[in-house]
């Protein structure tokens, strides 16, 4: 009797002191997204100096995916693929002002030192089709695939142009980008702290249109180069792209 | 003597019925959307999973009159199969007579749509969407109160509730459900996928050397050699729609005071939208004249002449609307493309044909 009393105190002993091993200390991130013109949040349908012309923003969304936060070694996995479009949320100051927000949950806390993100679609995923996909998933969307390129539209840039400060804004500009070597990944630098007693982790990325609009240097004229969405305008899509890298910025 | 009137229905009466229903078997048979290989598997909302009997239901109230006012309308008045499922007219015409002021879409692969129903997107689901031509005055122009209260007292209608939606008495048929049944059908109209672009795409036909060139335009394929037609944007395969807004240059009004039909912008209050319509699919396109929201161009070379014209030119024209410029030939060979979307076997499809002519 003396064993069997000892036996279950001891069962009980080795249950109590089993520790699950500590999960990491988790907290909430916010990714809130501006889209920007010179510095200023950027409001659709509403002129833009251009050089001495003016523009207006009517359209721009673009794929986000691979979004991480790194730290030496160690990092984060934010963003799988997301669908970012400014058409609505910008279409006044209020709505450009604040961006767009995505909720991340669970993000382990500590202090990163860079976020890096693709805009468009990696080369296993731009292979796909919209078939592959159930409806209502954006890359079921008919509209962001183009079948002259088998492949995704990564990003839409449209709107109007006014190269005679007329105030005539008849004619527009329509970039749309694509082809797996135009997949850019940009890779900010910043701390980026994601605390477990806050209850509010936000990092602000704007991402600065007049920093795209530049080819070789120059602005784009956009009388002369006004639309891009394929190989005959190659050269215009490598520039837009190649400036992503430059035209973010974190704005912690 | 009032009372004794009023108490004498149809022997059926909806008010005295709590649980006349509950003796029909209820055990639906869950089904499946069937789509081309080529489209995406069509999504639903959780509430409303297809099965036969919601189908059945669904396609019986959409083609019968009983969801008019006088009984001579229905979804099908405007929504006509050999047309593609529109009505041929500029305007929709109502129990009324009264004209409306917009042409009747196609809803082949309508349940592909998650952008917003109607030209302007006012209904987000086809759920939504099949609540209103009901009592809008210039379509059925009735009440759901009253076309529940016709369903409750039919002699057909509260058994096929009962088995599509496992209601236990008629006093539960409502608006709601007729809705969802109505959408289920709406779901089943979906593309065969042997249009002769389709069978050209699943190598499984030809295309003519000028189909394949009005190919290669439309969708800007070989942009060295041919031009770029512009169609692929707002009308892209698929289904040949991307179900986006736009204002294609067919209005000549500059301001948004001057639009007579101000299209999106009437439901989302957004000024920027005003004189924006949703793009429809070009699927079936050589069946559905007249186009346009307006049903002002009689005619596929009218659409032709006002697209490679660039429409009316204004701040509010899309950024996409541009002038095309395509010889005589090159006209015709984007035509002859456009000319192998007709789906001749949804037209002919005997799933989605009025049950009542059997």
């Amino acid at each position: 009797m003396k064993n069997l009393i000892f036996l279950f105190f001891a069962v009980i002993f080795l249950i109590t002191s089993c520790k699950k091993e500590e999960e990491p200390a988790t907290a909430d991130l916010k990714i809130n997204l501006t889209l920007t013109y010179d510095g200023n949040p950027l409001v659709f349908n509403q002129n833009q100096s251009y050089g001495d012309d003016f523009i207006k923003m009517t359209r721009f969304a673009f794929f986000l995916t691979n979004m991480n936060l790194r730290q030496g070694q160690d990092s984060a996995r934010l963003v799988d693929l997301s669908f970012v479009d400014f058409t609505t949320s910008s279409s006044t100051l209020a709505g450009a002002t604040g961006g767009l927000v995505l909720k991340v949950p669970t993000v382990k806390t500590g202090t990163y030192s860079s976020i890096d993100f693709g805009i468009g679609l990696p080369k296993a995923v731009n292979a796909t089709k919209p078939a592959d996909y159930p409806s209502s998933h954006p890359l079921a969307d008919a509209g962001y695939y183009w079948a002259g390129w088998n492949g995704y539209i990564f990003s839409k840039m449209e709107g109007k142009y006014d190269s005679s400060a007329t105030g005539d804004f008849s004619n527009g500009y329509t970039f749309h980008t694509g082809l797996d070597e135009n997949y850019k990944v940009v890779k900010l630098t910043s701390p980026i702290h994601v605390d477990g007693n806050k209850s509010d982790n936000v990092v602000h990325i704007s991402l600065d249109v007049k920093k795209l609009f530049v080819m070789n240097g120059v602005q784009i004229d956009l009388e002369a180069v006004n639309q891009a969405h394929g190989p005959s305008n190659a050269e215009v899509i490598e520039a837009l792209t190649s400036n992503y890298q430059s035209a973010f910025e974190i704005k912690n | 003597m009032f009372a004794i009137l009023l108490s004498c229905g149809d022997g059926n009466g909806p008010d005295d019925m709590t649980g006349d229903l509950e003796h029909i078997a209820y055990g639906p048979q869950p089904a499946e959307y069937k789509i081309p290989p080529f489209y995406p598997k069509m999504d639903f909302p959780a509430d409303n999973a297809p099965t036969k009997e919601g189908i059945d239901l669904g396609r019986r109230l959409f083609y019968d009159p009983i969801l008019s006012r006088d009984s001579t309308m229905g979804c099908f008045s405007c929504h006509k199969q050999e047309l593609a499922f529109t009505d041929g007219g500029a305007t929709s015409i109502g129990v009324d007579g009264i004209k409306g002021r917009r042409s009747s879409m196609s809803l082949i692969d309508i349940g592909y749509n998650y952008k917003g129903l109607f030209w302007d997107g006012r209904a987000s689901t086809l759920e939504q969407q099949a609540l209103l031509p009901v009592e809008d005055p210039v379509e059925l122009h009735t009440t759901w109160p009253e076309i529940e209260l016709r369903l409750r007292r039919s002699k057909t209608y509260p058994e096929l509730f009962r088995k599509a939606f496992g209601i236990k008495d008629r006093k539960e048929i409502t608006k709601a459900l007729a809705a969802k049944a109505i959408a289920q059908f709406e779901r089943t109209i979906v593309s065969s996928g042997k249009s002769k672009f389709d069978l050209f795409k699943q190598n499984l036909d030809f295309l003519d050397y000028d189909e394949s060139e009005g190919l290669d335009m439309y969708f800007d394929k070989q942009p060295f050699i041919l031009p770029d037609a512009q169609c692929g944007h707002c009308h892209n395969d698929p289904m040949f729609t991307t179900n986006d807004y736009f204002n294609n240059g067919i209005s000549s009004a500059r301001f948004a005071s001057e639009f007579i039909d101000k299209g999106r912008g009437e439901f989302t209050k957004d000024t920027n939208d005003i004189g924006k319509f949703r793009a429809p699919s070009l699927r079936n396109i050589m069946l559905t004249a007249p186009y346009m929201h307006d049903g002002s161009l009689k005619d596929i070379d009218a659409v032709m002449d006002h697209y490679m014209s660039g429409g009316h030119p204004s701040t509010r024209r899309d950024p996409l609307i541009v002038q095309i410029h395509l010889d005589d030939i090159q006209r015709k060979q984007v035509l002859a493309f456009l000319k192998t979307l007709t789906d001749e076997e949804v037209l002919r499809d005997t799933t989605l044909s009025n049950p009542f002519k059997r």
